[in-house]
């Protein structure tokens, strides 16, 4: 067998082979954007304190394999080194009129929209529940945290996503709350189909009706990723998605020293009504 | 979707295809090749912004493609997608069918770096110097690859092998 010989029959091996369908593109999309998601939190960028709960979990992601750590908050994390051919992404010009340094807004409307976020978080925390106010000690990240950051270009337009968490308590027991929201043009789809954007796939999904809006509320389903317990997920008309979760570990680590919420701290009707929370609705 | 998304959505629905059947033919189980590429195109979604130009998404999603691959088979992954289980049978039957699995069973005896090489030159027909920078080798190293898995699939398969 020469050269030539070889190529022909690799050829009529492919030919011959009966393929499977071709592959989702939809599916490819949404599992590169859970793979970035789940980067962007192993780096720190989202500085809301779950960078040692998911380092387990998304470090093999975040470093494509390689087992080299991230530095955290690195801007432009490459899953290869940086060749010659590629080039460095650009984040957006800050309020002081320099570039950022990474995709996190430091000051500005949008690190803004990011605080006002939690506060109004904290605020619907469900009833009987505390919501503490500690800050970071050691590697314990604090108990509140909140982040703007750059998410991507839509149309040509900076596209940001914003993030507050906190910490709720109740009866020695600590659990987690998060409000995340998306500028238009980042998510669409369904209700269901919005929910997959989130953390992690979900196990299932049942659309819950608020005041005539449809909203998704997902369980998780993935085994090994125990982080998010169910969260809801709605898309304003607008093209604005805003997802409400809840976890029943402190800083959504399932290995965390804090005692477990024995019980889910909202029911769906709840969430899906969280979701739905006109604060919520930033407008870019 | 954003701008990302849709040039990326763009590029697998064109590439996806044609990089699942390199794929193919270095582990020789579709499903296997799907994760594969599945894996290749998640890290090229990851690094979009860097790989600037396009013409380079391909060499960048062959690489990792490639790599993923001898990575899983030096975990010993391997040993659980091998196209048969024991080295095949010079084939007498008629051609088709038969030398098709003839053909995927005995590069699944190439040892999987020279598997690696000859799916490259051969199949992807890229040049030397590609193949060799893409496996971190050298040139002559490439060559002697080639060559040797080569005569290894002319043992497997001769005298009966043919394209027909």
């Amino acid at each position: 067998m020469d050269e030539q010989e070889f190529r022909a029959s690799l050829h009529h091996a492919i030919d011959r082979s009966t393929a499977p369908p071709s592959m989702s593109t939809t599916g490819a999309v949404h599992a590169g954007r859970r793979a970035a998601r789940r980067r962007l939190l192993a780096t720190g960028a989202a500085g809301i304190g779950v960078l040692a709960l998911v380092t387990t979990i998304g470090l093999a992601v975040a470093t494509g394999g390689s087992g080299a750590p991230q530095q955290v908050g690195a801007p432009g994390v490459a899953s290869t080194p940086p060749r010659g051919d590629e080039t460095k992404p650009v984040w957006p010009t800050g309020p002081d009129g320099q570039p950022q340094q990474d995709r996190t807004a430091k000051a500005g409307v949008k690190a803004d929209a990011a605080k006002a976020l939690l506060e109004h978080l904290v605020t619907v925390a469900p009833a009987g529940y505390t919501v503490p106010d500690e800050p970071a000690i050691g590697t314990a990240p604090p108990s509140r945290s909140n982040q703007a950051q750059f998410e991507d270009k839509v149309g040509g337009k900076d596209a940001w996503s914003y993030q507050a968490s906190a910490q709720i308590r109740k009866d020695g027991a600590t659990g987690q709350l998060i409000v995340e929201v998306h500028e238009p043009g980042l998510i669409s789809g369904g209700a269901c189909e919005l929910a997959k954007h989130f953390w992690t796939e979900p196990g299932g999904c049942t659309v819950v009706p608020v005041g005539g809006r449809d909203v998704a509320v997902a369980t998780a389903g993935d085994p090994g990723d125990s982080r998010i317990d169910r969260w809801a997920a709605y898309g304003y008309p607008d093209g604005t998605v805003v997802f409400v979760a809840v976890s029943r570990h402190a800083n959504f680590m399932p290995d965390s020293a804090d005692r477990p919420l024995s019980t889910p701290p909202l029911t769906d009707q709840q969430l899906a009504a969280l979701a739905v929370d006109e604060a919520f609705h930033i407008r870019a | 979707m954003t701008d990302r998304d849709t040039a990326f959505a763009e590029y697998f629905a064109a590439r996806s295809d044609a990089m699942r059947g390199t794929a193919f033919l270095l582990c020789g189980d579709w499903h296997r090749a799907e994760d594969l590429t599945q894996t290749a195109f998640t890290k090229l979604y990851l690094a979009w912004h860097r790989v600037a130009r396009h013409e380079v998404l391909d060499g960048y999603v062959r690489r990792t493609l490639v790599r993923t691959f001898l990575d899983e088979r030096r975990l010993g992954w391997w040993q659980r997608v091998r196209v048969s289980g024991s080295p095949p049978e010079p084939l007498t039957a008629e051609a088709g069918h038969e030398s098709r699995i003839a053909v995927l069973a005995a590069l699944s005896c190439v040892p999987p770096r020279q598997r690696a090489v000859l799916i490259l030159r051969y199949w992807e027909d890229i040049s030397v110097e590609e193949t060799a920078e893409l496996l971190g080798c050298s040139a002559g190293t490439v060559k002697s690859q080639a060559a040797r898995g080569l005569q290894a699939l002319r043992t497997r398969l001769s005298p009966t092998f043919n394209t027909d």
